[in-house]
C-alpha cells in the first residue's frame, strides 16, 4: 500500500488554562487520509477540529504524537499544503492577482500570471484579476481564497470551515465547486466542518470527534459516487444516522 | 458566471446613487453656508457699531488690507518665507518620524528602548523649546525649523508606530501558511495596511507645522507671517493681524488637502465612511 497523504499517530493536544491546570483539546487521534481522497473532520464547536487542522498545517507545533504529510513529519507550515481559512483572509489592498501571487514567490515572475490565470479559471473567476477584495461578494472572495491556496500546486488542501461565513445558497454552490475541483485536480483534502450534510457531500471518509476533549468517535467511509445527490434517500438516511448516533444527545 | 458579474455592477451602482444624493443636497454649497453667515453677522456687527473698529475691523476692511498687502508684496514675501520653513521642518519631521516609526513598529526592542524618552519629550509643548532653540541655533532659520520639527515629528511617529502595530494578526498565519518571506510581508502587507493611518499622522503633522512656524516667528523672527502678525500688533493694526491669521489657516488647510488627495490616490482599495 502506498504512503497515505496524511497520517496522524496518537495525536494529543493540551492547553494550559489561566488557573494553571491542563485542558485536553485533542486525545489520541490516529487517522489516515489516502492520496486523492477527502477526509472531513466533523464535530460540534469546541471539539478541537480546527486545532487538528492547524496541527496538520504546521501552524500549531505544541502537541504530542506524530503527524506526517506524504510520509514526512510535519515540523512547520509549508507550500506542500494549501490552507483555506474560514474567513477568506484576502488582503484588502492587494488585487485578486496580487493575493493569489502571495504564495508564488518561489516561481519566476514571468510564469506567475499564467499560473494565477489558470487557478482563477479553475475556481470559475476568469475576469476578476484586477478587482479588489472589497468589490467581491462573499462567495467570490472565498473562490479567490481557494485559488490562492491552490496557486502553488500543493499536494494537500486544508479547509477550515471554509463556507461557514456564507449564506446557505452560496454554501451549497461552493460545496459543489469543491467537489468538482477536487475531482478535476485529483486533490487530497482535509476539511473541517460542523455540518453533517457538508461532510457527506464532500468526504470519502468522515472522522467524527467528541467534544472536550476531541476524541475519535468514529471513522465513516462513504461509498456513494460523486457528485452526490442531497435528495437521494440513502443520503438522508446517512445524515440521520450520523446525527442520531453522535449528536442528538449531546448537551450544549 | 453572469450572476456574479451582476453582483459586481450593483455594488458600483450603489456608490453612484449616493453621489447623486450628495449632489442634490449640494454639499459644495453647504460647506460655504456657515462661513458666509458668520461673515454677514460680523459685517453687520461692525456696521452697526457693536464692536469697536480697533478691536475687530469689519470684513470689508480686512479684505481691503489683504489686497493692499498682496499689492505691496509684503504678504507674498512673508508667506513664502513661512511656507519654506514649514516645508523644511515638515520634511525633516516626516523623514525622522516615518523611519523611526516604521523601525519601532517592526522592532519590539527598538520601541522598548525609545519609548520612555519619547513619551516624556512628547508632551513638552514646542513653544517651550523656543528659548533653548534660540540659545542653540540663534535667531536664524535653523531655530524655526527645529521648533517645527519638534511639533510635527511626534504625531507622524506615533501614528506610524500605531498603524504598524494595528496590523491584523490573522495575516501572520496567512504569511506562515504561504511561507511569505519576512521582507515581502513587511512590504506588501504591513506597510500598505499602515498607509491610511500614516497619512493621518502626516496630515496632523503638517497642521502642527503651521502652528509652530507662526509661534516661532511671533517670538523670535524678523520675517514670516508670524513676524507680520507680531509687528502689526505693536502698531495696533488688528486688520493685518487678522489677515495673517486667516492666511495661516488657509495655507494649513491647503497643505492638508494636498495630503488628502495624495492619500486618496494611494489608498484606492478602501471605501471610506463619509458620514450620513
Amino acid at each position: 500500500m502506498s504512503t497515505p497523504a496524511v497520517q496522524t499517530l496518537d495525536l494529543s493536544k493540551f492547553y494550559r488554562s489561566k488557573d494553571g491546570s491542563r485542558l485536553q483539546a485533542l486525545s489520541e487521534i490516529s487517522v489516515e487520509v489516502a492520496s486523492g481522497s477527502v477526509l472531513a473532520i466533523l464535530g460540534a464547536s469546541g471539539c478541537g477540529k480546527s486545532t487538528l487542522l492547524r496541527i496538520i498545517a504546521g501552524l500549531d507545533s505544541d502537541f504530542q504524537g506524530d503527524v506526517r504529510v506524504n510520509g514526512r513529519t510535519v515540523t512547520g507550515p509549508g507550500l506542500d499544503r494549501g490552507f483555506v481559512f474560514q474567513d477568506h483572509r484576502l488582503v484588502p489592498w492587494m488585487t485578486v492577482t496580487q493575493n493569489i501571487e502571495l504564495g508564488l514567490h518561489r516561481l519566476p515572475p514571468e510564469v506567475r500570471s499564467e499560473q494565477v490565470n489558470r487557478k482563477l479559471q479553475l475556481v470559475g473567476l476568469g475576469s476578476f484579476e484586477k478587482a479588489y477584495p472589497g468589490q467581491l461578494s462573499g462567495g467570490m472572495a472565498q473562490r479567490v481564497a481557494i485559488a490562492r491556496a491552490l496557486a502553488h500546486d500543493p499536494d494537500l488542501l486544508l479547509l477550515d470551515e471554509p463556507f461557514g461565513a456564507l449564506d446557505a445558497l452560496t454554501r451549497v454552490r461552493m460545496q459543489e465547486e469543491i467537489v468538482r475541483i477536487q475531482r478535476q485536480e485529483n486533490l487530497t483534502c482535509v476539511l473541517v466542518t460542523h455540518d453533517i450534510e457538508e461532510a457527506i457531500i464532500l468526504a470519502d471518509r468522515i472522522l467524527v470527534l467528541s467534544s472536550r476533549p476531541g476524541r475519535q468517535l468514529a471513522l465513516i467511509d462513504i461509498d456513494m459516487p460523486k457528485p452526490r445527490n442531497r435528495a437521494a434517500p440513502e443520503f438522508g438516511k446517512l445524515r440521520q444516522q450520523i446525527y442520531e448516533r453522535f449528536f442528538a444527545n449531546t448537551a450544549h | 458566471m453572469e450572476d456574479v458579474r451582476a453582483e459586481v455592477s450593483s455594488k458600483t451602482k450603489k456608490s453612484s446613487v449616493s453621489a447623486v444624493l450628495r449632489r442634490a443636497i449640494g454639499s459644495d454649497h453647504l460647506k460655504l453656508l456657515i462661513p458666509a453667515l458668520l461673515l454677514i453677522f460680523w459685517q453687520f456687527a461692525s456696521s452697526l457699531g457693536l464692536v469697536q473698529e480697533y478691536l475687530l475691523p469689519s470684513p470689508i476692511v480686512v479684505g481691503e488690507t489683504f489686497i493692499a498687502l498682496v499689492l505691496d508684496g509684503s504678504l507674498v514675501v512673508n508667506i513664502g518665507i513661512s511656507a519654506l520653513r514649514v516645508l523644511e521642518g515638515f520634511a525633516l519631521a516626516a523623514v525622522v518620524g516615518l523611519v523611526l516609526g516604521v523601525g519601532m513598529g517592526l522592532s519590539r526592542s527598538l520601541s522598548v528602548a525609545c519609548d520612555l524618552l519619547l513619551q516624556i519629550v512628547k508632551p513638552i509643548p514646542p513653544i517651550a523649546w523656543i528659548p533653548l532653540a534660540i540659545l542653540w541655533f540663534g535667531l536664524g532659520e535653523v531655530a524655526k525649523i527645529f521648533i517645527i520639527f519638534i511639533g510635527a515629528v511626534f504625531p507622524i511617529l506615533f501614528n506610524t508606530l500605531d498603524a504598524i502595530r494595528q496590523t491584523d494578526g490573522r495575516y501572520v498565519d496567512l504569511a506562515r501558511v504561504l511561507e511569505v518571506p519576512r521582507r515581502t510581508f513587511v512590504r506588501r502587507i504591513i506597510l500598505p495596511g499602515a498607509l491610511p493611518q500614516v497619512m493621518t499622522g502626516l496630515r496632523v503633522g503638517v497642521t502642527i507645522a503651521w502652528m509652530c512656524v507662526v509661534a516661532a516667528e511671533l517670538i523670535a523672527s524678523t520675517s514670516g507671517v508670524g513676524y507680520m502678525i507680531m509687528q502689526a500688533r505693536s502698531l495696533a493694526q488688528s486688520d493685518v493681524v487678522i489677515v495673517g491669521m486667516l492666511v495661516t489657516g488657509l495655507l494649513g488647510k491647503l497643505t492638508d488637502d494636498a495630503l488628502r488627495v495624495l492619500e486618496r490616490r494611494m489608498v484606492v482599495w478602501r471605501e471610506a465612511y463619509t458620514g450620513i
